[in-house]
């Protein structure tokens, strides 16, 4: 990809939709293989794990807490680009589970490849996205836990995941199956 | 195992690699060279020359020649 081939248009059925994000799916970097992409748009049409074994994990977060941001930049001198990808949710009520969850991805080197669905109802995949011969990966970078002081406060962890990469996040054509079939 | 859409159009599929047929192979190999390749192409057998001997946990190494023990005992006495 590089040269612009098409335009933008907003027709009078389109252009409004919801915000936020929902559900996260992780699966460890090194167990998936690669992405199959579509020729036509780039959009992502097939995700190949090294096993049958091998699959995605599926997370929820708190309503109305969860979000997905893409920053890319081109460096005006240098025409350097960079993408870097953050996705932060919140998970209500600390627990055993959920710290075994965090620790483990904290321990790791591999990293995770990640799918996440926007409100729009659109599932996007990032880090799987490979740069200098090896796969750039999405990270645990952030992990937030409070008690909270008050009865009324918030109990819970504040988990964000980045990757840093050179391409943006891809669309998983016919997300809700492939991610069925996968978890 | 590849899941997602059928190489060749037809739809949804989740299946082993080994199980695709030609055709989906091939329509495969047009959309993901690069991925596709991976797995379509034979491993280069003889390229690489097998390791004298796997480092695994637990495996005894194996015997020392006597060339080797004595540039080991030589590297011994330096660091000392």
């Amino acid at each position: 990809m590089g040269l612009l081939t098409t335009g933008r248009s907003v027709s009078c059925e389109q252009g409004t939709c919801a915000g936020g994000a929902g559900k996260l799916y992780l699966a460890n970097a090194n167990q998936v293989s690669g992405i199959t992409t579509s020729t036509a748009t780039s959009s992502v049409t097939a995700i190949t794990m090294g096993s049958t074994a091998y699959n995605f994990y599926e997370f929820e977060f708190r309503d109305f807490s969860a979000s997905f941001s893409e920053t890319s930049t081109q460096d005006q001198d240098t025409l350097a680009v960079q993408v870097e990808q953050t996705f932060t949710g919140i998970w209500t009520c600390r627990n055993q589970g959920d710290r075994d969850i965090l620790q483990n991805l904290l321990d790791q080197n591999c990293g995770v490849v990640a799918v996440h669905v926007e409100n729009t109802g659109v599932y996007w995949i990032w880090g799987v996205e490979v740069v200098g011969g090896k796969k750039l990966p999405a990270r645990l970078t952030s992990s937030e836990a409070t008690s909270g002081t008050a009865l009324t406060d918030p109990n819970q962890s504040t988990i964000t995941i980045t990757c840093r990469t050179n391409k943006m996040a891809r669309e998983l054509v016919n997300g809700e199956t492939v991610m069925a079939a996968l978890i | 195992m590849y899941v997602g859409q059928d190489p060749t159009g037809k739809g949804f599929v989740k299946m082993l690699i080994v199980s695709m047929s030609e055709e989906q192979v091939a329509a495969w190999l047009l959309i993901d060279p690069a991925t596709a390749a991976r797995y379509v192409y034979p491993a280069r057998v003889g390229v690489y020359k097998k390791p004298a001997y796997d480092n695994q946990p637990g495996t005894p190494l194996p015997k020392l020649k006597k060339h080797e023990q004595s540039t080991t005992a030589k590297a011994t006495e330096e660091e000392r």
